[in-house]
């Protein structure tokens, strides 16, 4: 295991968002974190890419506490790739690839011939050779985030934590990011966590599913174990079907409509049982 | 996609390449050259107009005639002062706009200007400090005083260190505190108001060489930490997630930048007063010519910074013969405008 989550307890000030919880990360496994807004997916993400400090429990990256662990070797082992990242206006694509090498670099040594290859192999990987010196800013949706993940893969970790990579993008644009991260995956054998919203694509790009509520895991597994009609509705409220997906063969949704809030559904089942 | 297609898959220039490095050499040289011309008028020109000749005699082997000692006692100092000032505000103003991404701050915004302003009235006043040499140290101590407490004030809001927000929020809050303070006291005393207004207006004129070896060290620190500071203000500007992501311990840096922006502007507002307006200007200049990479932002705008000051100074000493403008004053005259139409032509860069 080579990320672990151990009765972890999140929040922003006062406020918990996350309570006793525990995950762990296999390696080589692309792991999806799905549940509705404000389940605190994001949260967890942040904590788990050490950006969020705990106010209880530890995360370990490979077995050692990772707020221990000096933050610059943590960047060599663990990537993380915020939802919606900015880049100051100008900055051209190579630019923005070279910065992944900032944990590889010093004050006395700013760039190096391993440095050089590991921004080709990574703009090569996300096919963004040629827009190299075009600036970020003039790219679509698509290809900018896949420049950002291209950066995230040229600072070299097994490991890419990636918030939301498909926001914002059509659905042309979030297959194409997807199918990169299968690549990732299946090429260079990175272990990859994400969040994500569409279920459908969650379920064909995934090896690992984790649904949350209310900073709680509900259920983790295999798609096809995890995505079901109880679980959507315990989940996000929401009453589907579940069918097989005719092309990758995965459980495919397909709404009916949202059900009344679990807390209300409750006591409705209550009264019922009381009449 | 037309683009891809068009383009031949040739490896594109990046770092390292031969055209980029022929660019920054021009860029370089060409930076170099605008600052030593700006020198050498800074030598030559002025109520007494020295040519080529004299100032290089006088530099080089004077023998005590008037043009000797007009070169070297009075336009040497000025200009040394007048380089050192402008590099200073040029790089600290690269760095507050880095640190706080926001391409409208100067580096007078922790609170530096108003903190010096503030104890060289104080220092005037309660204890009749009159010559310019007493009160720099005054001045000094004061921007950075300013500063700390403008920083431990950011800090308040959270445990993450103070974010570029609460840092502007103190400082223009101890600013306008302090402002009030000194607008109090130079109301009570003649004295400190005549200094003060001088002060305000910034200037490069009258200062001697031992201003240049007070303020010297404190620049040259300021310069080193801005060097340090770069490489992490570069990862910084992608945003304080992927910062930390990277590497980079973000509460450090921006101290390192607080510290670099204090003792560069507090020693260039302490020598010369008020001239913040170069610190807002000259990274505007700088970035076409360096793009966002802050490696090379900081010492463009150091080059631009001392440039711009020393042909403010000697346009000032031209335009009103036999009289003198103030740098600041034909600084903000120039400048203003000049900003205006910058600002008008091409959007204000999103840092």
């Amino acid at each position: 295991m080579r990320l672990r989550a151990v009765d972890v307890k999140l929040g922003y000030g006062d406020r918990v968002i996350v309570d006793g919880l525990d995950l762990g990360i296999e390696a080589g496994t692309v792991t999806t974190i799905i549940g509705p807004n404000g389940c605190g997916k994001s949260t967890l993400l942040r904590a788990l890419g050490r950006l969020l400090k705990p106010s209880g429990g530890e995360v370990l990256l490979d077995g050692k506490r990772i707020d221990r662990m000096p933050t610059k070797e943590v960047a060599k082992i663990l990537g993380v790739l915020p939802q919606a990242p900015t880049a100051p206006e100008g900055l051209t694509v190579a630019d923005l690839v070279a910065r992944g090498r900032h944990p590889h670099q010093t004050w006395y040594r700013q760039w190096s011939s391993g440095d050089e290859l590991a921004v080709n192999e990574a703009l090569s990987m996300t096919g963004l050779l040629d827009l190299g010196e075009r600036p970020l800013d003039e790219l679509s949706g698509g290809q900018r985030q896949r420049a950002w993940i291209s950066m995230a893969l040229a600072q070299g970790t097994d490991l890419l934590l990636l918030d939301e990579p498909t926001t914002f993008l059509d659905l042309a644009h979030q297959i194409e990011v997807l199918e990169l991260v299968r690549r990732l995956h299946g090429e260079l054998g990175r272990t990859v966590v994400m969040v994500l919203h569409d279920l459908n694509l969650a379920a064909r790009y995934t090896d690992h599913l984790v649904a949350m509520r209310s900073g709680k895991v509900v259920a983790a597994g295999p798609p096809a174990e995890v995505l079901t009609e109880d679980l959507l509705a315990e989940v996000f409220d929401l009453a589907a079907r579940v069918i097989e997906d005719p092309v990758a063969g995965t459980p495919m949704v397909v709404p009916i409509g949202s059900l009344p809030a679990t807390g209300e559904r409750a006591r409705r089942n209550g009264a019922l049982l009381k009449d | 996609m037309s683009t891809a297609t068009i383009t031949a898959r040739t490896p594109s220039p990046r770092r390292g390449s031969t055209v980029l490095r022929a660019r920054r050499s021009l860029v370089v040289s060409g930076l170099l050259a605008l600052l030593l011309v700006a020198v050498l008028l800074s030598l030559a020109v002025g109520a007494k107009p020295v040519p080529p000749g004299d100032v290089w005699h006088a530099l080089t082997g004077a023998t005590g005639t008037e043009n000797d000692i007009v070169v070297r006692s009075l336009r040497v100092p000025r200009t040394a002062v007048g380089v050192m000032a402008g590099i200073a505000l040029g790089v600290a103003g690269a760095l507050m706009q880095g640190h706080t991404r926001n391409p409208l701050a100067d580096p007078g915004l922790l609170g530096v200007t108003q903190g010096a302003a503030f104890t060289m009235a104080l220092a005037i006043m309660t204890l009749g400090v009159t010559g310019l040499y007493g009160y720099i140290w005054f001045g000094l101590a004061g921007a950075l005083a300013a500063s700390a407490g403008v920083f431990a004030l950011g800090m308040v809001g959270g445990p993450g260190g103070p974010t570029p927000l609460t840092l502007a929020l103190a400082g223009t809050a101890v600013s306008a505190f302090l402002y009030a303070l000194t607008s109090a006291l130079v109301l009570l005393d003649q004295q400190a108001m005549d200094v003060f207004r001088f002060w305000q207006t910034g200037s490069i004129a009258g200062r001697g060489a031992e201003t240049v070896v007070q303020v010297l060290p404190f620049v040259a620190v300021g310069l080193l930490l801005a060097l340090v500071n770069a490489p992490g203000l570069n990862a910084l500007a992608l945003g304080e997630d992927v910062a930390r992501s990277l590497g980079q311990n973000v509460a450090l840096t921006r101290a390192v930048g607080v510290c670099a922006i204090t003792l560069l502007t507090g020693a260039a507002v302490a020598a010369c007063g008020s001239l913040a307006f170069v610190g807002l200007m000259v990274p505007h200049l700088a970035r076409p010519l360096s793009g966002p990479d802050h490696r090379w932002l900081l010492p463009y705008s150091g080059m631009i910074g001392a440039a711009a000051l020393l042909l403010a100074d000697v346009a000032g000493r031209v335009v009103a013969r036999p009289g003198e403008l103030e740098a600041g004053v034909v600084l903000a005259l120039l400048g203003a405008p000049f900003f205006v139409a910058l600002v008008r032509r091409r959007k204000p860069v999103r840092l």
